[in-house]
């Protein structure tokens, strides 16, 4: 996650004795009894507990059974009709490092238990039907060692496992402006296992670079049969507007081979909520890609910090070679996203949310959308090119913060398509239906 | 990045009261009450729970190749023979202990420590496709969201005598120089002889220091590794694991000798895997065998007076002997036994060089899979010769930051084709590699 938890988190942590347990808190007149009060106890202080409760209800309105899945949602988001949901229980324990510019260390883990944390481990689509959901599973989202080195102005490494350097949604739903996630939030990795170094130039330019496993694996990418050892690189370049009121982040990302998922190994890559990609002839597959996320978020003076306007835009690359086949693979998907908020007064503000995701053949985006070619599958065969798969979604969210630490969203959704959703059992159909596939939630998350 | 949470009144708040407060953490001066009152805390109903851990992350470099089953080396944990280049999220630990006070009165504490990263997914299950005819988690198998339960206990004294501690629950072997924590350990890979050693029990330990110079141990639980009763052995109505250890500290306490003592009566049988593959050996028919196992492990350490307390020695050993009847023919007899030797120097105050050699045997497959033993097959009571194994090890330590180490390793591991070339359990097929298997890896600690 970004930022905005920690911050929901302190905020929580802050008001929570004040207000909620006023006579635990502790008289300032008694001393001796503050000073015995029971406590978790650390060897060092400035260690934070912060984390939440987020649950709902969604309903799905493209019926029951697995042909009720929407290929543009993520699986929560797609669970067959009214379903209640624990999207996650999210715990995070870490010492930040201070804001001196001195050698210093610290950590930060974060744990997410529920439903949500079900697919974050698997999002591949047939291993999680959306009837398959299931709370009682772990997600180690982030655990990571946080080094400062005294150069120049402070250069920070994480070493360990943290989440993507790439895009507008975080993993956070609570963080994000709609309860849903995003067609594009579900064709970003994330989470890395490796190194991640920051750089803060000056007030208006941050950037980063790091060298990881591969996007959402533990294992090492080593799929490349011409390469002798694969990793990612990454690299981001952000800008903030004088004034703090805007920013524009550019990142990056080329992996050498196909992703080598922790959960789904190397015959499904781990890119996309779709099957990524189809096409990677069980990972044997002389292959880069390369991604490149731009996102921006602008809060105009004129409107008083009630608008927020926002963005967020995807291109990625796959190309190569299959060890056994005749064909090149080469895929291209490309997709944006607007965003705006309003906050009407300071119990409640409105979210509006329209996006674009498109892919030039199968290779990515599954069968699901690839309606012009027959749905025999040809795991040796990478050479389907098919066009014309077009997914758009338009979401509204209503935010309501009526009480300390709670948050109460409503939304409504609906997703077009190329063959969004299928209308008979199986996981290639092309015989799907184009939507529009509605969708309407709730959300209650408390923060501490 | 900062900049999602922009548009919430909320975050906005959050953000000001957190920068008021980010590096105010918990301080007992009960001269400050102002500044107590103010922080907030993780409160318990009793005083004296303490929170502790660490975030263990690194990078290996596997030099026997990228292909899963040729790639493996037999010594080594999982996570310490990933194929190729792989960064590594070891673990992260949390710890919450309500210890005993050193009065010799009746009370009661508890000790949970849990475990979630990669180690945790082989503590799970250590048997792979070279040592379990049925496998285990490859090389491949990294994932960071499984979870361990190292220990969970409850803890009572009762005052008799000098103070007599039982321990109810799950715990930690009591044998062997090396555990489970990493950090704790002078090298960062596992050593040979830890991996042949017992990871837990469940079941009763009592401890008992009769003076400053000796303290012993005595124990019934399931059996290695196991939830479950040990109940494999058709001619015993009920299978336990009987513990017993006896250790001397010399006068001045700075070298210690321990040795540890475990009888099972019956096969293992294995949490994870059960009886067909016990936590012992893999050919064991099944578990459907009439047997018994005993340990016995020494180990010691001395820091040496006269080098200033810089220099540090210990050795390990290992010596166990399964023996029985299959409901076969053919009588099972097989005796592992190993010996490692320490040495660290501490230079300075942030370097130190840590060194390990080791040599484990056996005299037939029982223990270590045919994958020491092409000439012989599985099916005829496999009895062969020659298992051995060696390996070295030679760790730089730095601590050069508060909180933190860090640490660079080398290894090389030799022995009875101890590099699988593909070869699996039951089988005599696949080329092996006696080595030398060679390992560079790095890693990075944050304890709290």
């Amino acid at each position: 996650m970004r930022i905005l938890i920690p911050v929901l988190a302190v905020y929580a942590a802050i008001t929570t004795p004040l207000l909620a347990d006023s006579d635990v808190a502790a008289s300032a007149m008694d001393t001796k009894k503050i000073v015995q009060n029971n406590f978790v106890e650390t060897a060092q202080k400035g260690i934070k507990l912060s984390g939440y409760v987020d649950a709902g209800y969604s309903y799905n309105f493209t019926g029951s059974g697995n042909q009720s899945m929407v290929a543009t949602r993520y699986a929560t988001d797609t669970a067959q009709r009214g379903d209640f949901n624990l999207y996650a229980f999210k715990l995070a324990l870490e010492k930040a490092m201070t804001s001196e510019n001195k050698a210093q260390a610290g950590f930060r883990a974060d744990v997410m238990i529920g439903e949500d944390a079900s697919y974050f481990v698997n999002r591949t689509p047939n291993a999680g039907y959306n009837t398959n959901n299931n709370s009682n599973t772990l997600f180690l989202e982030q655990a990571y060692a946080a080094i400062r080195a005294p150069v120049g102005n402070g250069w920070d490494f994480h070493v360990g496992k943290f989440v993507s350097t790439m895009g507008y949604e975080v993993i956070e739903r609570p963080a994000n402006l709609n309860v849903t996630y995003g067609i594009l939030f579900n064709v970003m990795p994330l989470y890395y296992t490796g190194l991640l170094s920051s750089y803060k130039f000056d007030e208006y330019l941050d950037g980063k670079l790091g060298v990881v496993n591969g996007s959402n694996s533990d294992n090492n990418t080593t799929l490349n049969p011409n390469a002798g050892d694969g990793v990612a690189l990454l690299a981001s370049l952000n800008v903030t507007a004088p004034g703090g009121n805007a920013n524009w982040s550019n990142n990056f990302q080329y992996s050498t081979g196909y992703d080598n998922n922790t959960d789904t190994g190397a015959s499904n890559s781990s890119l996309t909520s779709s099957s990524q990609p189809a096409r990677a002839n069980n990972g044997n597959i002389s292959a880069y890609m390369l991604l490149y996320n731009s996102w921006g978020n602008w809060s105009p003076k004129f409107a008083d910090d009630k608008l927020l306007l926002a963005f967020n835009t995807v291109f990625g690359n796959l190309s190569g070679v299959a060890a056994d086949g005749p064909a090149n693979i080469n895929t291209h998907w490309y997709g944006a996203g607007a965003y705006a908020k309003y906050q009407f007064n300071d119990w409640f503000s409105l979210s509006s949310r329209g996006e674009y995701l498109g892919s030039n053949n199968d290779g990515v985006l599954g069968y699901i959308g690839a309606s012009t070619t027959h749905n025999t599958p040809e795991p040796n065969n990478p050479t389907r090119h098919v066009t014309g798969v077009n997914f758009w979604e338009y979401t509204l969210t209503a935010s309501f913060n009526v009480i300390e630490n709670v948050l109460i969203r409503a939304e409504y959704r609906m997703d077009w398509g190329a063959n969004l959703y299928q209308v008979s059992s199986g996981a290639a159909q092309p015989e799907g239906a184009n939507g529009p596939a509605y969708y309407a939630g709730a959300e209650i998350v408390y923060s501490f | 990045m900062t900049h999602k949470s922009s548009a919430t009144l909320l975050a906005v708040f959050a953000a000001f009261t957190s920068m008021a407060l980010a590096d105010s953490g918990p301080s007992a001066s009960a001269t400050d009450t102002k500044k107590i009152v103010q922080n907030n805390f993780v409160e318990t109903a009793q005083k004296g729970i303490k929170l502790s851990g660490y975030v263990d992350a690194g990078y290996s470099y596997n030099f026997t190749g990228s292909s899963q089953p040729t790639s493996t080396v037999n010594g080594r944990l999982g996570s310490d023979t990933a194929q190729r280049g792989d960064f590594n999220l070891y673990a992260v630990k949390l710890a919450l202990e309500k210890a005993l006070s050193s009065e010799n009165k009746a009370q009661a504490g508890f000790r949970a420590d849990v475990m979630i990263g990669e180690d945790a997914n082989y503590f799970l299950n250590r048997t792979s496709i070279q040592t379990s005819p049925d496998g285990g988690p490859t090389n491949t198998d990294m994932n960071s969201n499984a979870l361990f339960l190292e220990q969970a206990y409850a803890s009572i004294r009762a005052p008799v005598g000098n103070g007599w501690d039982f321990k109810v629950g799950k715990f930690v072997s009591i044998l062997g120089y090396e555990v489970i924590e990493r950090p704790a350990n002078m090298n960062v890979t596992y050593g040979l002889i830890f991996n042949q050693l017992p990871l837990y029990y469940t079941g009763v330990l009592s401890a008992y220091k009769f003076d400053e110079y000796i303290d012993g141990k005595l124990g019934v639980v399931n059996g290695s590794n196991s939830d479950n009763n040990t109940t494999t052995n058709p001619n015993d109505g009920d299978g336990v694991a009987v513990l017993a250890a006896l250790n001397f500290t010399a006068p001045g306490g700075n070298a210690n000798w321990s040795n540890n003592f475990q009888y099972s009566t019956g096969y293992d049988n294995n949490t994870a895997t059960g009886v067909g593959n016990s936590s012992q050996g893999y050919n064991n028919d099944g578990g459907s065998v009439s047997a018994y196992t005993w340990y016995y492990n020494s180990w010691g350490n001395w820091a040496p007076k006269f080098a200033d307390d810089k220099l540090l020695l210990a050795f390990n050993t290992v010596w166990f002997v399964k023996s029985g009847n299959t409901t076969g023919p053919t009588t099972v007899n097989s005796s592992v036994y190993g010996a490692g030797a320490y040495a660290k120097y501490q230079f300075n105050d942030w370097f130190s060089l840590a060194s390990r050699g080791e040599y484990l045997g056996s005299n037939n497959d029982l223990k270590f899979g045919t994958q020491g033993n092409p000439s012989t097959s599985l099916t005829n009571g496999g009895h062969v010769t020659g298992t051995s194994y060696w390996e070295y090890t030679l760790t730089a330590a730095f601590n050069v930051i508060d909180n933190l180490l860090i640490r660079a390793e080398y290894r090389m591991d030799w022995g009875s084709n101890i590099v699988s070339n593909g070869h699996t359990a039951g089988q005599n097929s696949g080329a092996v590699s006696g080595g030398p298997a060679y390992y560079a890896g790095a890693e990075v600690v944050y304890s709290f």
